[in-house]
This record gives C-alpha cells, structure tokens and sequence, in this order.
C-alpha cells in the first residue's frame, strides 16, 4: 500500500483520462459516419447464382483507367424496375478515394502486376451491405485509407492505403519507384 | 488509505503530467498532425482537380530539342500528369525531371500576359497589351533601320518553319542579320567541303560507339535525347563504352566518366589538338593500317598534318595541366576502338573556349571517324517549308559573328533557353552610341538571363503547335509535332504573330516585303509535312501502337498531319553517301584554329583580399535547371532534396572577377549562403560571366558574398 500514494494515483488518473479519451473518444469524434445512398448486395451478384467478377461492374476502359464505380444506368442494364432511379442518378461515396497528387493506376497493379482487388480494397464481394463510410472530419479522407487501428501499428492493405503502404508493398516486390511514379 | 491522500498542488501537476504522458504516448497527437497537413492541402486555398472523365494525349515534349515522345493525362480539358510514350523510337518511354513537371509550367507564377517595357537605362516598367508591345517593337525596326544599324533576331531553336519565316522577314531589311544558336550540335560545317548548312546534318553516333571523348559535353545529366542518355547508361552499366570526359569542372558528367582529364579553364581546344596530334602520330606509326571504323573516310594527309604541325604533345600537356601520359592514353584508345569525339558546355558553364569546335572535329577527322560507323554519322537535312520566298539575310551560326558594338536592335526568341546569350556576350555586341535595344520574346518573366527592353509576351511550352526536329544524336532526319494541351492557358500572340505584325507596323510602306509573309506557321508545318509525303521517304512510327510503315501508308498529307498531331513520328536514317565527304580538314576549320591561336598564357598572380565581396552565384551541372528560364517549383524542390548535385567546394569566376574581389586563381575562398560559409577552391575561368561565381550548389540563382583567405597550396 505505501506504493499507492496521491500522486502516482493522480498521475495515473490523469494517464487513463488521456488514454481513454485518444484511444477511445477521440476516434469515435474524428469520423463521421455517411451511409451510402442506396444498399448492395455484393454477395449475391458474386455469388455463384449470378457469378459476376469484380470488372463486371468496375471495368477497365480501353486505354486501361479504371472506371470506378458504375452508375444506376449500368444496374437498369439488368433490373428494369431501376429506371426511374437511373435517370436521377445515385452519388455513391468512395471507401478509398485517394489524394489528387496521388496517380494510381489501376491497370498496373491488377493486369501488369496481377494483384487481385481483395489486395487493397478487402474481400468485398462476400458483404451482403454496404457499410457506411467513415469521413474524416479534418482531412475528409474514408477511414480504410488511414485503416480502423488508430496506432496504424496493425495495418497494411486490405486494412489500410496510406502512403507507407505502397512503399512497404514496392519494396516487397522490388519495384524501383521515385516520388514522381506516383506524384505528378 | 488514511491522511496520506491529501491532494495537492504537486499533485495536480502529476494529474497534468499524467494526462501529458497519456495523450504523447497514443497516437492522438500524430494522428492529429497528419490530418492537419492534408486539411493544409485540400482546403480552399490549394488548387484542386476538376472530377470527370480522364483522357490521354499523346505528343512530344517541346521543351528541348531532344522532343521526347510523352503521354498527358488530361482531367476536363487541363493536364495533370506526364510520362514518357513507351516505345518511342528516340526517348524509349523515358523522360527527364523537367519533361514530366512541365504541364506545370502553363499555370507557372511568372507567365506573362502584357508586355514590358523598360525606359532607357532605367529600372521603371511599363505594361503594355501585347499587341501594342508589337507596334512598339515595329518603330523600333523602322528607326533601326533608319540608322543603318544592325538588325539581329536570335533564333535558339532553329531549323523549325518559324525559323523559315524569321529569315524570309529580315530578308528585306538592309544590315539584318539571322542568328542560329542551337546549344547541342554536331557542327557540320567543319567536317563538310560544303558549308551551305544544308548538305547534310553532322550527328554523334553514340549508340555504335566504343569508346567517347566528350569535351565538356553533360552526356551524363542529358547532352541529346533521353532515350540516348538512358540507353548510354545501361550500356556502360553492362561494360560500354569507355568514356573520357575531358572538363575543368566536377561536373556529374566528369565524376561519372572512366577517366576524368581535368585541363585548366580555357585549355579544353588546346587538350584536342594534343589528342589529335598523338593520333597522328599513332597512325603514322602504323603506316599502312587500317583507320578503326574501316568505313570512314580516309584522312586528307595535308591539311591536318598542317594544322597539327605545330602542336607538340608534351608542351601541349603541360600548359593544359595534364600529363603528357593521359594524353597519348587517351589518343591510344581512340585509334583502338571506334571512337567518337563530341564538343560541348553545359548550360550555366559559361561560354566554350575559342576554337573548341574546330579542334574536336579535326580530332575526328584525323582519325578517320567522319561518316564511320560509331564515329561522326551524316544525315540528310529536312527540307525548308515550301511556299517561302529565298531569302538574302546574313545567317550566323555562333553569337560571337555579330560585330561588338554594331547592333542596333536584338531580337531573341528564347524557344531554346539553354541557348541564350549570356547579358555579358549581349552587353558587348550591342551599339550604344546609337539607340539600341534588346527584345525579348518570352512566355515567362526572366530576371537574369537577358537583359531586356522590352519583354514581348507570346505563346508557351504546350501552347501552339510546335515543330519537333532532329536533336545532336538522331541518327537520321526527324519530324515530330508537339500540340497545346489547354484550353484554359492564357492566350498570348504566336512569335510568326508578334514578329510579323511588328514588322509589318515597321514597313507601312511595305518595303519590306513583310507584309506579303504569312502570319502564322501552321500554313508553313502543312508545307512540309506535305513535302514529306510527297517525297515518300522515310516510316512514320506511332510509338506503343504499331510496327513502323511506309509514309504513304498514311493515305494522304492530311491523315500524315493527323497521325503526327496524334504523337506519331517521321523518321528516315538514310545517310548522306559518305564518299561525298572529304574527311580532310577543311578551310572553315583550319581558318578557325589558327584565328583561336589556342596558346595559353599563365594565370597573372594576384595578392588576396580578405574583405567579403557580393556576388550572384549560378548553378552549373545540372543541364535541366539551366536550360529553361522558367523552372517548375516542384522541379526546384525535387532537386533541392535530390542527390542530383555535385559537391560545391570548387568556385570558378571569370579573371575579372578574381581580380575584382581580390581572389586568385587556385585561392582558398570564404563562399557565405544565406548565412552559411563555405571554403571553396577558386578557379578563374574566362568562360564565366563577370561577377558571377559558377558553383554546383542549388537549383536557384541568388546572391552571395565571397571572401578570399589566400593561396590553396
């Protein structure tokens, strides 16, 4: 007991305090949470019923860019009952969007290298919902680019996208990169 | 727990101490840090991207002569990223600092949309819209003219239909004369009995050779294209070739070579003609051998034996400051293999000592290396654009030609920066007895370079179509075309525009002829890629897309000029029959040795002063920085934090400099940068620009002061 005396259990206190309040409150205020306009169901379209693969819906263009995510106008393709939707059109909210000075090409990574999409963005085909996307209230990134761990100790694609992400990723591989392979 | 916890104010600083220790050691105060610096970027204040859909261009860079074939990506109608063109049969996809940041230089800071100009002698300026800056510039002509002075437009990208078009307007003014500066070239003159400048363009045929003698040239930070330059550096990562970079300056290029021979500032002609009198002599001693190369022209014995006759090798070596060794090592080697020897000075060096030139490509021709194979190629010229009427104007090929003190108005179009006079060179050739003034055309505002009267505003990089020509190491002719790239760039007249309404605005009388030339260059690039499909000659090459094909594959002139604003390029690497050249000495050549009377006389002994002195310091060493008077700011930043540059502890000033500040050649002296000292070696070197100290330090010209604390050794 002569080991618990008031000023190591203030010090303590005031340890806890902060350790709660960055571990715990803080990230919980930093994002904020968005859900998406409208819910999907990524299981049954790649599921074996309908048996669509990632680029069915996330093509590649022809010169090899990436066409994001697709328009209401694509799903009325398939489900007539959208079309009244597919003229309003659907703002669907980006899980990764990267910075502007960041280029990634998508085609690089998953024809030239062959990374499957799951690398980065996680096994998103298996989720029967879209889960709302957290934005940072400062830099208004998604969470995925920064990971859910707020010590980004445990974190690595499908977790995270940052910056170190990619480095780690390269060196692994052996790709030669400079600033400007990715900053233009 | 009794009385013990009673709390103190010792206590409330352990509580504080404990919620300090708590939020250091969890990630709130890093996680905040990072965040914030990306709000820094994204918020209001920082330009953004527009969304939409992202579409390629492909094109050619336009800003040096080696016109890499690059790929722009483009976000509604406003580029954002550069890459090389993969399979572009002169860069090879690869591209340079300043090629990929230069979309950048469209919205740069220092764009100019008005004219400038400056009243005589003093420092005021005056903004003008560009047109009348144009106007201003007609009276100018017309009073020139008047006068009878001279009339010079500098042309530092020449060969281009613009090129065409300055000629045919001074053609009609009486003591005109046209300038044609290019910074990397092979000069053909002093290889061919022909010197109509048309007969056959002189390249270095550097992928074939085994063995390089560069002198002075930046082969290392990117002299020609930068497909040679990658391509050169994988070879000698795999062996070859040997290289021997004959330079007073720790420039990259020099520390990077096999064999670095550092002669004194000034001696590089002289170092040259030492190497080419010990291939004479090995030849001699291999009386009846064969010249390496074997397919070179066979050297004329008379006229190089008299322009060597006087050289003595030892002699030579010794007011070089080399060893008569390194001399004959390096003449042994050049007999040994095919061999190339290359002139050249790296932007911001200063100016190339007299007779450089003539005495590297007497050194070529003594040992056979014209029109050989790895030696010095000979490619037949593009034609002009049709449609031009001839013209009479005197056409000069180096800036020192003009006579000092007789021009009367400089006209310079700075296409080619790294090509521009320097303020000293310009300072000398103007007359100021009379009224003379120099012009400058420019996208960009420029501080340094050029000392201006007026600053007429035209087009920029990526702003017109622009002509992509041969550089000093396309084997074969070359034609490429560049195209703007946005919609939203600031709209200045064309240079043909600005140039032909200001002397059409001279010439109310239209004595001139002006009046009848076009105003635009585009009717004139139809011209001749016309020509060129008529001639048949040649394959167009769209790189990344197709195998090469026959130029009239393309149908017709008009799907010719579609193809190559749609990034494709014309090649045709047939040769000029090198039986048609004489590989003797000819008279331009001997002329120039004997005028630059390459003797060296030894520096004058100057005591030091120790009192600190300002100077403007200038970057050497690094061609891109040098060679655009515009730099992006990312590209100056790259550097900054780069290992692309040498070290700085050699200082080289011109003697008068020296002399001025109380520093010797080869004293020890105090640099001061921004506040930071420096020992630097000082080196006098004529080449350099009064009160301006070349030292291999940053990206950016600034001031400095200099000191100097007395004699290195």
């Amino acid at each position: 007991l002569k080991l618990i005396t008031t000023g190591r259990v203030t010090f303590l206190g005031g340890f806890a305090i902060a350790s709660f309040f960055a571990w715990v409150v803080f990230p919980a205020a930093l994002y904020r949470s968005v859900p998406q306009p409208m819910d999907f169901n990524h299981a049954v379209h790649a599921g074996a019923d309908v048996g669509m693969g990632c680029q069915d819906c996330h093509p590649f263009d022809r010169d090899g860019r990436f066409g994001g995510i697709p328009p209401v106008a694509q799903c009325v393709e398939c489900h007539e009952d959208m079309s009244g939707r597919a003229e309003s059109g659907t703002s669907w909210l980006s899980y990764s969007r990267q910075p502007d000075n960041a280029w990634f090409p998508h085609a690089q990574h998953t024809v030239l290298a062959k990374l499957p999409c799951e690398r980065c963005h996680g096994d998103h085909a298996k989720t029967t919902t879209l889960r709302p996307v957290e934005i940072n209230r400062i830099s208004g990134y998604g969470r995925d680019i920064w990971g859910r761990d707020i010590s980004g100790l445990t974190q690595g694609p499908p977790r995270s996208m940052k910056m170190t992400d990619c480095e780690n990723c390269h060196a692994e591989r052996g790709v030669v990169s400079g600033c400007q392979t990715c900053h233009k | 727990l009794g009385n013990g916890f009673s709390f103190s104010r010792r206590d409330a600083l352990k509580f504080i101490g404990g919620l300090a220790v708590g939020a250091i050691a969890s990630p709130l105060p890093w996680k905040l840090l990072d965040d914030v610096s990306i709000w820094t970027q994204n918020e209001g204040w920082a330009p953004t991207l527009p969304r939409g859909p992202v579409t390629t261009i492909r094109t050619h860079c336009p800003l040096c002569p080696a016109g890499c074939g690059i790929k722009v990506s483009m976000v509604a109608g406003s580029p954002f990223a550069i890459t090389g063109a993969a399979g572009h049969p002169s860069s090879g996809g690869k591209l340079c600092a300043l090629g990929l940041c230069g979309h950048h230089l469209i919205r740069h800071p220092s764009r100019l949309t008005r004219a400038l100009l400056r009243e005589r002698g003093g420092t005021v300026e005056r903004s003008l819209p560009a047109m009348l800056g144009a106007k201003t510039l007609g009276s100018w002509i017309r009073q020139a003219a008047r006068s009878g002075s001279v009339i010079a437009v500098v042309d530092t990208r020449p060969e281009r239909s613009l090129s065409h078009l300055y000629r045919s307007l001074l053609s009609g003014l009486p003591s005109s004369s046209y300038v044609a500066l290019e910074g990397e070239r092979i000069p053909v003159e002093y290889v061919l009995e022909r010197t109509d400048g048309v007969a056959a363009r002189a390249y270095a045929d550097l992928a074939r050779a085994a063995n390089i003698v560069s002198f002075g040239a930046p082969l290392l930070e990117g002299w020609g294209s930068v497909g040679a330059l990658s391509s050169l550096m994988t070879r000698r990562d795999r062996g070859g070739p040997y290289l021997t970079q004959v330079e007073p300056r720790p420039s990259a290029t020099a520390r990077g070579a096999d064999k670095w021979l550092q002669p004194r500032p000034g001696t590089e002609s002289l170092a040259a003609m030492a190497i080419g009198r010990a291939v004479l002599d090995g030849l001699g001693e291999r009386a009846g051998g064969a010249v390496p190369g074997g397919d070179g022209a066979a050297p004329e014995p008379g006229g190089l034996r008299l322009a060597f006759a006087d050289v003595d090798v030892a002699a030579a070596a010794a007011a070089c400051g080399l060893s008569p060794d390194s001399i004959s090592e390096a003449a042994r080697r050049f007999l040994a293999a095919p061999s190339v020897a290359i002139p050249g000075i790296a932007p911001g060096c200063g100016q190339a000592p007299a007779g450089l030139e003539a005495a590297v490509m007497a050194l070529n021709a003594v040992a056979g290396r014209i029109g050989a194979i790895g030696g010095i190629g000979l490619a037949k010229p593009l034609a002009p654009p049709p449609g031009l009427p001839g013209s009479d104007v005197r056409t000069l090929r180096r800036f020192d030609e003009l006579a000092d003190g007789s021009v009367g108005l400089l006209i310079i179009d700075d296409t080619g920066a790294q090509n521009l006079p320097t303020a000293a060179e310009i300072a000398r050739k103007l007359d100021r007895d009379r009224t003379a003034r120099v012009v400058l055309m420019s996208a960009f505002r420029d501080e340094v370079l050029v000392p201006w009267d007026l600053l007429l505003p035209v087009e920029g990089p990526y702003e017109a179509v622009e002509e992509i020509l041969s550089s000093a190491d396309s084997p074969g002719a070359r034609y490429g075309l560049s195209v703007p790239l946005s919609s939203t760039a600031p709209t200045n007249p064309s240079r043909a525009g600005a140039l032909a309404a200001a002397f059409s605005a001279a010439d109310p009388g239209r004595a001139f002829g002006a009046a009848s030339l076009p105003r635009e260059v585009s009717g004139l690039i139809e011209g001749r890629v016309g020509a060129i499909f008529e001639a048949g000659e040649g394959v167009i090459v769209k790189p990344g897309e197709s195998a090469p094909k026959a130029v009239r594959e393309a149908g017709s002139a008009k799907e010719l000029l579609t193809l190559l604003k749609d990034g494709a390029i014309w090649l045709d690497d047939a040769a000029v029959d090198a039986a048609e050249v004489r590989g003797s000495l000819p008279a331009a050549c001997a002329a120039v040795l004997e005028k630059a009377a390459i003797t060296v006389a030894p520096p004058t002994p100057h005591k030091t002063r120790g009192a600190p002195t300002r100077v403007s310091l200038e970057p050497f060493g690094i061609r891109a920085l040098t060679a655009c008077a515009a730099l992006p700011p990312a590209m100056s930043k790259l550097t900054a934090e780069s290992d692309l540059l040498p070290d700085s502890r050699v200082a080289f000033m011109n003697p008068e400099t020296g002399r001025a500040v109380g520093v010797g050649d080869n004293d020890v002296a105090e640099l001061v940068v921004d506040g930071k000292p420096t020992n630097v070696i000082a080196v006098w070197d004529a080449g350099v620009l009064p009160e301006v100290v070349h030292v291999s330090a940053r990206a950016d010209r600034r001031a400095c002061t200099i000191m100097g604390k007395g004699a290195a050794r």
